[in-house]
């Protein structure tokens, strides 16, 4: 800029040595924004694989059960011994909302219990890690049909492991499994609680030393009253104490009201989010 | 309302500095979602949105707030502080997008009031570790809207330069907000070398050129003892450059001394539009103009030539023997003052 050089921005031109140096300045710092969009975009931590089929439409048919949380119940093959084998497919809501409400109104018209019935449902998947949720897209209309079952409802292997201390992180699944990425930890905490308290059942996702993951499936006495406590423990690593126990693909641990307040009265540490201790059991 | 609404002039010089803008914008989005969608396959489209404009937002509010002080530094920033309204409205609707699509991915469809449920979700505000981090952006975003919202002079001239300043420096609180909002937020979540460094990088410029212009300027701005009549010595005529000004502070008040067409004049630095420093500006066409955005005084009266209306406070000048002195007693704005006259030998 020579000493006589004075900018003055209504004026059509800038004068001309600044004018050059302006040009030379913008050209840095367009470098300098490619650089940092680059290296921000490019060290996020790597995202899980799962998937939410968003606008992709599916129809699964089996038994649906509301215990120990909505699910839809789905005939995979048979065992050796003949025995069916059955996978449960998590059910939540459109949105945050859980999708008990839905059945609790079938089974006021159908007048039978919705383990007497055989549901067609339509709605999106959402699937990874080896679990697979079923979003009811379509709220009440996603129940497109229900027919009373022929024969008798296919048993659930339950497989009692007693008490249990697991250390882990409450989730909320569906997002965990697919509808958001990363669907864990503090960035998440507020959607987590949000589908929680709104009625989707809470998960611990645990990982043992080896660092593989167990997903279990949390309930308590009065899950409603329970879900809304516990949904502001979701986000933080803790331990809970319960009784374990395996239901097909599924590991349950149910809590007691009093773990609950004790839960609530720990002191969460600052670390990461997913644990390295945990447990391990054998499937 | 005592001020009409006017709409935006574009200028040639405008248009170019948004041009630019939208340039840099689309690069940086552009690069962002290249590159992501190379290295992290797995991002959904939502969590593409909200990082890219999130940090796109961040790097466009570190170039705002260091063009004033590299002004102060070097004039030869100065362009870029013409239209930095343009910018600060542009990061704003950046910040938005991030905003926007974070509530509604984080908060909306559930049983409360998207708006609540950030406020309410997570309520661990006596943890600095599980603090609600989303919070802090939240307010930092709104500080943005304010200042978008009256970025307009037309609400300067309504609010007044002084209560709109002080608005507009609320974007300092704005930074901090949004710097907690980053540590609190991602960094604590995805712990990464890069961002942690670009982060402290970022901090440590903004710190360090504000502390830099900071203590240049407080140099300059010892306050001179008054002589037996009551006089300041501004300096030696030779140190005022023919259409230029030096500045001298009086009474805690910055005043410019201009010399001219074989005359010196003093008036107030303070430039009634945005505080702009009107001694670091020159004489053009017979007026003193802003180096800031060009609003121009006359140096004898100090009033802006017809049809603005504009007034500064005007000072006595004296010229002995070489040596200009300045009354420090200020005269009502828009004061015609007859100016120092300088003997051509």
């Amino acid at each position: 800029m020579r000493k006589n050089e004075f900018y003055i921005g209504y004026l059509p031109k800038a004068p001309g040595t600044l004018a050059r140096w302006l040009r030379g300045i913008i050209a840095v710092l367009l470098a300098l924004l490619s650089l940092v969009a680059v290296f921000v975009a490019g060290n996020q931590q790597p995202f899980a694989e799962t998937y939410f089929e968003y606008g992709k439409s599916t129809q699964l048919k089996g038994v649906v059960s509301l215990t120990p949380v909505p699910r839809l119940i789905v005939k995979t093959g048979v065992d050796l011994k003949g025995q069916a084998v059955t996978k449960s497919i998590l059910l939540v809501n459109f949105g945050k909302s859980g999708a008990a409400e839905i059945f609790h109104n079938v089974e006021k018209t159908s007048g039978r219990p919705l383990t007497a019935l055989e549901f067609t449902l339509q709605g999106s998947l959402i699937y990874g890690e080896g679990k697979v949720v079923f979003e009811l897209t379509d709220q009440h209309a996603s129940v497109l049909d229900y027919v009373p079952l022929n024969q008798p409802y296919y048993p659930v292997k339950m497989n009692d492991l007693g008490e249990q201390s697991i250390y882990g992180e409450i989730i909320d699944p569906k997002c965990y499994f697919g509808v958001m990425k990363p669907g864990f930890g503090k960035v998440h905490r507020s959607c987590a609680i949000r589908c929680i308290s709104g009625g989707i059942s809470p998960v611990m996702v645990t990982k043992n030393e080896n660092g593989d993951k167990q997903f279990i499936l949390l309930t308590a006495d009065n899950s409603a009253t329970s879900s809304h406590k516990i949904s502001k423990l979701a986000g933080k690593p803790l331990t809970i104490n319960g009784q374990l126990t395996q239901m097909d693909d599924w590991l349950v641990l149910h809590y007691n009201e009093q773990e609950l307040a004790k839960i609530q009265h720990q002191k969460f540490v600052a670390g990461p989010l997913l644990p390295h201790q945990g447990i391990t059991i054998c499937n | 309302m005592g001020h009409r609404y006017t709409a935006v002039l574009w200028n040639r010089q405008k248009k170019i500095y948004d041009l630019v803008i939208l340039l840099a914008i689309f690069l940086y989005l552009l690069l962002f979602i290249l590159t992501a969608r190379f290295l992290s396959p797995g991002i959904t489209g939502e969590t593409m949105v909200i990082r890219a404009t999130g940090s796109l937002a961040l790097l466009m509010l570190h170039v705002i707030l260091s063009i004033g002080p590299l002004c102060r530094l070097n004039r030869r920033f100065l362009p870029l502080l013409y239209n930095r309204r343009h910018l600060g409205v542009s990061m704003f609707v950046i910040a938005a997008i991030h905003g926007v699509f974070s509530v509604l991915q984080f908060h909306s469809l559930g049983n409360v009031n998207p708006l609540v449920s950030v406020f309410a979700s997570n309520q661990d505000y006596d943890s600095l570790h599980n603090f609600p981090f989303q919070t802090l952006g939240f307010l930092g975003l709104t500080i943005f809207f304010l200042m978008a919202a009256t970025s307009h002079d037309f609400w300067l001239a309504n609010l007044g330069p002084r209560f709109w300043k002080t608005l507009h420096m609320m974007v300092y609180v704005a930074y901090g907000l949004i710097i907690m909002h980053v540590m609190l937020g991602i960094v604590q979540s995805e712990p990464s070398v890069i961002l942690v460094t670009l982060l402290g990088a970022g901090f440590l410029w903004i710190s360090g050129l504000h502390l830099w212009a900071g203590f240049k300027e407080a140099a300059a701005d010892r306050e001179k003892s008054l002589d037996r009549r009551g006089y300041v010595l501004v300096g030696e005529l030779g140190q005022i450059p023919e259409n230029g000004a030096v500045t001298v502070v009086v009474n805690g008040e910055k005043v410019a001394v201009f010399r001219y067409d074989g005359k010196l004049s003093a008036i107030s630095n303070v430039c009634k539009h945005q505080n702009g420093p009107l001694g670091e500006g020159k004489i053009v066409d017979g007026c003193v103009t802003c180096p800031w955005h060009g609003y121009q005084y006359l140096p004898h009266n100090g009033c802006s030539p017809p049809p603005f209306t504009e007034k500064v406070a005007t000072y006595d000048v004296l010229l002995e023997e070489e040596k200009v002195y300045l009354n420090p007693k200020p005269y009502p704005e828009g004061t015609t003052r007859n100016p120092a006259i300088i003997r051509q030998n």
